[in-house]
């Protein structure tokens, strides 16, 4: 798997081109075009993120841009890790024609995620920079923790790509795992009305997107970060992979079968 | 670099889904059933100790009724399958053409399919910019370059498809039969390619039911019946087998 990952970085004219034409095709024919990537962020972020915050009675500016990086993130990881699930059947022309590296279809749901994030990136440095609450400092883990937010994305999606292949279940399985997934993470609360030790602090601490969106957003925003973090993405970023990898030399080649 | 494919002893078991057969009352009943049963998993063998090797210059064409297991061998031939028994080997570039709408995005334009397809073929973009204006001229789309793709007919899709698919020179081609939906004018032009292509290829692995265009193809034949190779040598032979065999109506194909 780790030679088909390389490959696919290596030569990532496929995966970066399909990709990039589904999305260009896809606003083709609308009125406002690419302008639709920067307007569901807008809404939620500066709309949904005032509105929420009235309702809690915290000041907007140190709200909106807590909603807006857990928001975003949060879709990242789901869009890759909901559409892997199916890219493997969706693709099945091109590896019942002997396109067999596997990792160029999981690349390609992972630049479309990736994508829509940096489109939306102009919104939160917007709100982070109106933010009181906003640490200079924090931009400098930005770009690993991101990096590390993502290498974790990509081995679940390449796993949940080879299950999604053999059982149409998994699919709905994560769909639904995402609904309650949003409530479950500290978007639209603060991660401090979960303290551990609570039956919802522990839940929350279960959830990886947790740590992986708090690994990120925490720094930037002067909010604690839990040691246990840490340890608990350490673990998780092995073990995943390694994981992965097994399920990788093992199903890989039963993939044609399955799609 | 000599230029081989050998198939030793493939066996293929494929895994399908069934639904049961038992007969429903009503047709309410049989919407409701459809419903709730689970469909079963069975394992078929589709492939049977099929063994045969191609060197460089060879030419083969495989016949054999429907489901005899055509395109399955195919699938195996371009890299898709793994064998469950037997091995592949299988020595120089290699390029399957089995399904010639493979991944069209309707919505985008026929350059940008173009594009599209030289990538899943794993050409490099310094590549890609001389590919445009030779798959154009003999598709004859010249004029609709930059309409969308669904505005395409069927048989002007296969135009298309066909000349992406036979634009880059590769040693071992595995192609299905697609000459179907164009028209007259342009299945001569098709056969034309398709012989020099065949020509620069060194090895050609050929499914299809044209028996004139076999004999001006292919040098070798092998004949499946049910899975196995029935037969398996010059083409000629091939086809007087494989008329036998139509005519006396045949063994079943579907294999056990």
């Amino acid at each position: 798997m780790w030679k088909d990952f390389l490959a696919s970085l290596k030569e990532p004219e496929f995966w970066a081109y399909s990709c990039w034409l589904d999305i260009v095709t896809k606003y083709r024919r609308s009125r406002l075009g690419l302008l639709w990537l920067l307007i569901p962020p807008l809404i939620y972020v500066l709309g949904v993120g005032f509105y929420f915050s009235k309702l809690q009675g915290i000041p907007p500016l140190d709200f909106i841009p807590h909603l807006g990086l857990g928001y975003l993130l949060f879709r990242l990881l789901m869009t890759v890790i909901v559409e892997s699930c199916s890219i493997l059947t969706n693709n099945s022309s091109f590896i019942l024609d002997g396109h067999g590296r596997l990792t160029d279809f999981v690349m390609r749901v992972v630049a479309k995620g990736i994508f829509y994030f940096v489109v939306a990136i102009p919104v939160l440095l917007v709100a982070l920079l109106l933010s009181p609450k906003f640490q200079v400092i924090g931009l400098a883990t930005v770009l690993p923790a991101t990096l590390l937010l993502l290498i974790n994305a990509v081995w679940i999606g390449m796993a949940v790509a080879l299950l999604g292949a053999r059982f149409p279940d998994i699919h709905e399985l994560m769909a639904s795992v995402f609904i309650f997934g949003f409530i479950l993470t500290p978007i639209l609360w603060s991660a401090s009305a979960a303290p551990m030790g609570t039956i919802h602090g522990t839940f929350m601490r279960i959830n990886p997107l947790f740590h992986l969106i708090e690994l990120v957003r925490a720094p930037l925003l002067g909010e604690p970060m839990e040691t246990m973090s840490y340890v608990y993405l350490a673990v998780f970023t092995v073990a995943g992979w390694i994981t992965t990898s097994i399920l990788y030399r093992r199903y890989a080649r039963f993939v044609p079968l399955w799609v | 670099m000599t230029v081989r494919l050998v198939a030793h002893h493939i066996s293929l078991r494929l895994p399908i889904f069934l639904q049961s057969d038992r007969s429903a009352r009503s047709w309410l009943a049989m919407l409701a059933k459809a419903a709730i049963e689970r469909p079963r998993r069975e394992f078929r063998t589709i492939l049977d100790d099929v063994h045969f090797s191609a060197q460089e210059g060879d030419r083969i064409g495989i016949v054999g009724r429907n489901g005899a297991g055509k395109s399955t061998l195919l699938r195996v031939l371009a890299g898709a399958y793994q064998p469950t028994e037997g091995w592949l080997e299988s020595q120089g570039t290699r390029q399957a053409l089995l399904n010639i709408s493979l991944g069209f995005n309707n919505e985008a334009t026929l350059k940008e399919n173009i594009y599209l397809r030289g990538t899943a073929m794993g050409l490099r973009a310094s590549q890609l910019v001389d590919l445009v204006e030779p798959v154009l001229d003999f598709s004859e789309l010249h004029d609709k370059a930059n309409h969308r793709l669904k505005t395409l007919s069927s048989g002007q899709r296969m135009r298309l498809g066909f000349a992406i698919a036979t634009a880059v020179q590769h040693d071992i081609m595995v192609m299905d039969e697609w000459i179907g939906a164009g028209d007259a004018l342009f299945i001569s032009k098709a056969k034309e390619r398709m012989a020099s292509r065949v020509n620069g290829a060194k090895i050609v692995v050929l499914a299809s039911h044209n028996f004139q265009l076999m004999r001006d193809v292919c040098t070798k034949g092998l004949l499946m019946v049910g899975g196995r190779v029935e037969f398996f040598g010059d083409i000629n032979s091939t086809l007087i087998e494989y008329d036998k065999l139509l005519k006396c109506g045949g063994p079943p194909q579907t294999a056990a």
